[in-house]
């Protein structure tokens, strides 16, 4: 058991599927080589198969406190990173012919295929975005697969990472963990995985993901902060609600439920006695207590519109961005991330993120993914 | 068994799957068992592998040879997949050892207890000629000491691994490895993973020496 556990609240109403979250991480921490196919975070369409593709069907977790044997996702479910033309487009192109951009090959999969494909049919058809981290779960069903101690939970913040040196690649936690959220990587021969940016934790500043949102959907901070909205929102609030409670493995990222506009009837009139999304489905994804959820935020909404004060409706309107960081509101360029990664730091010496700076984005500077900094 | 004494050979022939001295070295048949399920770590492989078989290599041929300074081991065993490259998330490779009892008394079975280390002498498919030269304590404790000592020689065909594991006989090391003179004896198993049928960590099959290993005397 860690003494505190950090823990991450995304309000998936304000989602708008950009994806700039997934961008920021793979920016920060996944450029190496062997990481290419990895992306820790990741924002998918629901309904929908997600990345890996079909990862609800994979079994893991815990079912009745036992063990769940789950299935390890392959690199075609996860989805390939494709090698694009890009020399073809930039450089050369054929003579007198235009050349565009595209992938080699054909691929028929990739980690955000169905994006806005959705659920329901005409005039309801439905759909909202599930952005999804590590959950850095409080029984974390990868960290008990594990023959070889070498995942762990961090006492400080119960922050779940993978002890590479410890590693060596058996890839049980892929199979354990219910969420399909850890990647394998053939270079290293190691298990990888979100770190909730730790290093950035450990100096005051919210991982990437939540920083730079647009969306400003993202907040954090300790389970056990009241003064913050972490605890306002999962424990005061109770608006706030894990994904697959059912899973087992408690996880400490939450989700305020996406609200669900009325249904129209056979005439094209709007039927306020009928949900858009269909109860069955948002329990099916977030159990059973989505519904009170969404009652919370209906009435806290109509008092809103009533001209009555609602501290749920502030907090989640987030008028001041810092706000949602739960004391980890610290600006990345103000810290000399060089010295404080320590000069043996694996990282340390990335001039082009990373350590070097922050997240936030630089002034246009075009890099060739592929090419290595 | 015995690990012969061979007069002449350097470490390169000791290496050699084709050096002759080999068909004079006696090869002994070691039935293999899938280790079992409930000795295995974690929940989560225990409730994996219960219904699903492993264990899948059933016999091993283990010869040994020495000459002084080295000492390798000879394995061969029937094997219709050479897992030897990781292209996919769910690829294993193929993978075998040899356990030593770093002092007298070490539960070979156990891969060691507290107190009483093990030797593992570890090859791996993927890893190649690099083997591990691994020390344990008890299931879940087995620890890389060095990827230098440990050399292996590979070879599959016919549907059929051979492989030699070779290492210095004394090593100037405070780790608790097994230190090998003429005259010793000790205990000593196999173990083999096949990569095809998903194996690694404690999915394996085993072999614990029913006699001990004894180094052979020059003359
Ligand atoms: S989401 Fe998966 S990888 Fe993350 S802590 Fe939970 S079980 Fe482990
Ligand atoms: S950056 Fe924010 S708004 Fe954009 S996809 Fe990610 S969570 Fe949604």
């Amino acid at each position: 058991m860690s003494k505190r556990q950090i823990s991450m609240v995304l309000d998936l109403n304000k989602c708008i599927g950009c994806n700039t979250c997934s961008i920021a991480c793979k920016r920060l921490w996944t450029r190496d080589e062997g990481m290419e196919y990895m992306w820790w975070n990741t924002v998918n369409t629901l309904p929908g198969k997600g990345t890996p593709k079909n990862w609800e069907e994979m079994g893991g977790g815990f079912r009745d406190g036992k063990a769940k044997p789950g299935h390890i996702p392959t690199r075609d479910e996860f989805g390939e990173a494709w090698a694009f033309n890009y020399t073809e487009v930039f450089e050369g192109g054929k003579k007198g012919k235009g050349s565009h951009l595209q992938p080699a090959g054909k691929p028929d999969w990739g980690p955000n295929w169905d994006e806005d494909q959705g659920g329901g049919s005409y005039p309801n058809g439905y759909s909202f975005y599930m952005p999804r981290i590590c959950n850095h779960c409080s029984n974390p069903a990868c960290l008990e697969a594990c023959p070889r101690n070498a995942i762990e939970k961090r006492r400080e913040d119960g922050i779940v990472t993978v002890n590479e040196e410890r590693c060596r690649g058996y890839r049980f936690c892929m199979s354990a963990c219910p969420y399909k959220k850890i990647y394998f990587n053939e270079q290293t021969k190691t298990a990888q995985k979100c770190i909730f940016c730790f290093p950035r934790i450990d100096q005051g500043v919210a991982p990437a993901c939540a920083r730079q949102c647009p969306g400003r959907l993202r907040f954090v901070g300790y389970r056990d902060d009241e003064e913050a909205p972490i605890w306002k929102l999962v424990e005061k609030w109770k608006v706030a609600i894990p994904l697959h409670p059912e899973y087992g493995t408690e996880p400490n990222v939450f989700y305020v439920p996406p609200l669900n506009p009325a249904a129209f009837d056979e005439k094209g009139n709007i039927d306020e006695s009928k949900p858009r999304i269909p109860d069955e489905y948002l329990i099916s994804v977030f159990g059973p207590q989505v519904l009170d959820s969404l009652k919370i935020l209906k009435a806290e909404m109509a008092k809103r519109k009533a001209g009555e004060p609602s501290e749920l409706m502030d907090i989640l309107i987030a008028y001041k961005w810092e706000d949602n960081f739960g004391g980890f509101d610290r600006d990345p360029q103000t810290i000399d991330w060089q010295m404080t990664a320590g000069e043996t730091h694996p990282m340390a010496d990335d001039s082009n993120g990373r350590f070097a700076g922050s997240d936030e984005v630089s002034p246009v500077k075009i890099i060739d993914p592929r090419a290595k900094a | 068994m015995k690990a012969e004494y061979i007069k002449n050979v350097d470490l390169k022939q000791l290496r050699d799957l084709k050096s002759s001295f080999w068909k004079k070295v006696q090869a002994n048949k070691l039935p293999m068992n899938p280790t079992p399920v409930a000795m295995q770590p974690t929940q989560a492989i225990r409730s994996e592998w219960e219904d699903k078989p492993f264990g899948l290599v059933e016999e091993v041929s283990l010869s040994a040879a020495h000459n002084g300074r080295f000492i390798a081991f000879r394995l061969e065993w029937k094997d219709p997949n050479q897992d030897a490259k990781r292209n996919d998330n769910s690829i294993f490779s193929d993978g075998a050892a040899v356990m030593l009892a770093s002092e007298p008394g070490a539960p070979i079975t156990m891969m060691g207890a507290p107190g009483l280390p093990v030797n593992i002498l570890y090859w791996r498919a993927d890893e190649g000629e690099t083997g591990r030269n691994i020390v344990a304590e008890g299931i879940g404790t087995s620890k890389t000491v060095d990827q230098e000592m440990v050399v292996c020689t590979e070879h599959w065909a016919d549907n059929k691994w051979q492989l030699i594991i070779a290492r210095p006989m004394k090593i100037e090391t405070k780790e608790s490895i097994a230190q090998l003179s003429p005259g010793e004896d000790m205990s000593y198993g196999v173990v083999i993973w096949n990569g095809a049928g998903g194996e690694r960590a404690g999915i394996k099959s085993y072999a614990a020496g029913r006699d001990q290993l004894v180094v052979g005397e020059a003359g």
